[in-house]
């Protein structure tokens, strides 16, 4: 499918194993801008992986490679580039992980240290930074008066808002979500949720969730992957009420075995 | 009544579903039934007949209320998607025109009791039109048994037959009013009973447009696809 929305990222002819494993087959897949893309799929058919692509995490282990393009607009820049420094990579495209990983450090440092990592040492930038990002996170208000105490000692709601808001202080183009509330109650989960729909207005998100329901209430654009492959791909609410795959409609509908 | 072949990894989800389209079909047959025997006490003029048809009725609403309580069960706890959903939502759709479809042959039931009424005093019992009248409602019974089995069946071309027939019946229904219209002019004395005949045969009608109404959704819950309304649909 060709999106009618402008494009964000490109996934161009992407291969990627891990070691012997052949995780990824073959993807070609656009994400449109400022609009959420989700992925699913059973477990084990590379959804993650494919996220992980998009901020070159698979870097930090030996034995994985890459083949085929992943573009990003405006400038073209292919990810996957071997010249392609990722720690740029991941500053122009931030991710929240499954469980909260908030640092052992204070709510302020948390948010601060990519700012940081970026060479930022003005005090005042960090703590005008700190605060928008905290709002966009909509946790300002939780913790404006104890900033420097640990991020520990938040709950687990409160953790997962605060990674998103460490996150977003360096300003992503594109957010990934891998899971973001499969260990959140259904109250934080919809805070989330919520920040997820407020977020896609000033930038592009993809997020990664086993819960259909979810991908039905965030997302526009949903890709369905199997054992590797990109099965589907298309509006959400087409894909969950009339998906063209048999394959697709297995899945959606609890008949995978 | 499945499109996908094996069931669910849920065996309760199957099991939910099968309670669901079993109260459909169930349903379905009762309103034929009650059709059946509304137009035999219609022309018959038997009038225990006809009580029993108005009796049922109350069956047919106590389907409703269970068919509705599974769709809502099936809704909150099993969130379908995909076939699973538009499979709830074209039963109970269905469960909605079935209703009316007993509430329209309750009708036609009272005109019967009416129209022996209106006849007790003049002697002999006539029904003006009755055979076409008859033919009319084997028209419309037909659609909808062909409607209920296109359902059950998921027959695509069994639903086709059933518009295709909607339009017959809209003809029959036409052709019969232009008669007891003339009927009217020409023999004012059959004006009373000629009105209450106006009624069963508008009813007769609305049933035909309520089997089109669920063998449009056998279209839905098979392809997904909506083939209603289509002027609607192309001004978007």
């Amino acid at each position: 499918m060709t999106l009618n929305a402008s494009v964000k990222a490109e996934v161009r002819s992407l291969d990627f194993h891990y070691g012997d494993l052949h995780a990824l087959k073959h993807i070609d897949l656009q994400i449109a801008e400022r609009e959420v893309t989700a992925l699913i799929g059973p477990s084990g058919c590379g959804k993650t992986t494919l996220l992980r692509c998009f901020n070159r995490m698979h870097d930090l282990y030996p034995g994985c490679r890459y083949r085929g393009e992943i573009r990003l607009q405006p400038d073209d820049t292919n990810l996957l580039d071997a010249a392609m420094d990722p720690i740029e990579a991941r500053l122009r495209i931030g991710m929240v992980f499954q469980k909260p990983n908030p640092f052992p450090k204070s709510i302020f440092d948390n948010v601060a240290f990519g700012l940081r990592v970026q060479g930022e040492k003005r005090n005042a930038v960090l703590a005008e930074r700190v605060e928008r990002a905290l709002l966009e996170a909509a946790l300002w208000n939780e913790v404006k008066d104890r900033l420097h105490q640990s991020a520990l000692a938040l709950s687990g709601g409160q953790q997962q808002r605060l990674c998103i808001a460490r996150s977003l202080a360096t300003e992503p183009e594109i957010l990934l979500f891998d899971e973001p509330t499969s260990a959140l109650d259904p109250a934080a989960t919809a805070n989330i949720e919520e920040l997820i729909m407020a977020l896609k207005q000033r930038m592009t998100v993809l997020i990664v969730t086993h819960n259909m329901q979810q991908a039905g209430r965030v997302s526009k654009y949903t890709a369905f992957l199997h054992a590797g492959e990109l099965i589907e791909f298309g509006e959400t609410e087409q894909m969950f009420t009339r998906p063209m795959k048999k394959q697709t409609e297995n899945y959606i509908t609890g008949r995978f075995g | 009544m499945s499109l996908l072949p094996g069931g669910h990894t849920l065996k309760r989800f199957d099991e939910q579903l099968g309670v669901l389209r079993d109260l459909v079909i169930q349903m379905g047959g009762v309103v034929e039934d009650q059709l059946a025997k509304a137009m035999h006490a219609l022309a018959s003029g038997d009038s225990r007949l006809a009580d029993s048809v108005v009796q049922s009725d109350r069956q047919v609403d106590r389907f409703e209320l269970r068919a509705d309580e599974e769709t809502a069960q099936l809704l909150a706890l099993r969130t379908p998607l995909g076939v699973d959903l538009r499979t709830v939502l074209g039963l109970s759709k269905t469960v909605n025109d079935l209703e009316r479809v007993g509430d329209e042959t309750k009708k036609i039931a009272r005109i019967a009791l009416k129209l022996q009424r209106l006849q007790d005093g003049h002697g002999a019992r006539a029904v003006p039109l009755l055979e076409d009248i008859e033919r009319m409602s084997r028209a419309v019974a037909a659609v909808l048994r062909g409607a209920m089995d296109a359902l059950a069946r998921l027959d695509l071309s069994q639903a086709q037959w059933v518009l295709d027939q909607d339009a017959q019946v809209d003809l029959a229904y036409k052709a019969l009013l232009t008669r007891l219209t003339a009927l009217m002019m020409e023999m004012p004395e059959q004006v009373p009973s000629a009105v209450q005949v106006i009624f069963a045969v508008k009813g007769l009608e609305r049933i035909g447009d309520h089997a089109k109404n669920i063998a449009e959704y056998v279209f839905y819950v098979v392809e997904g696809r909506d083939v209603r309304h289509p002027k609607a649909q192309a001004a978007g």
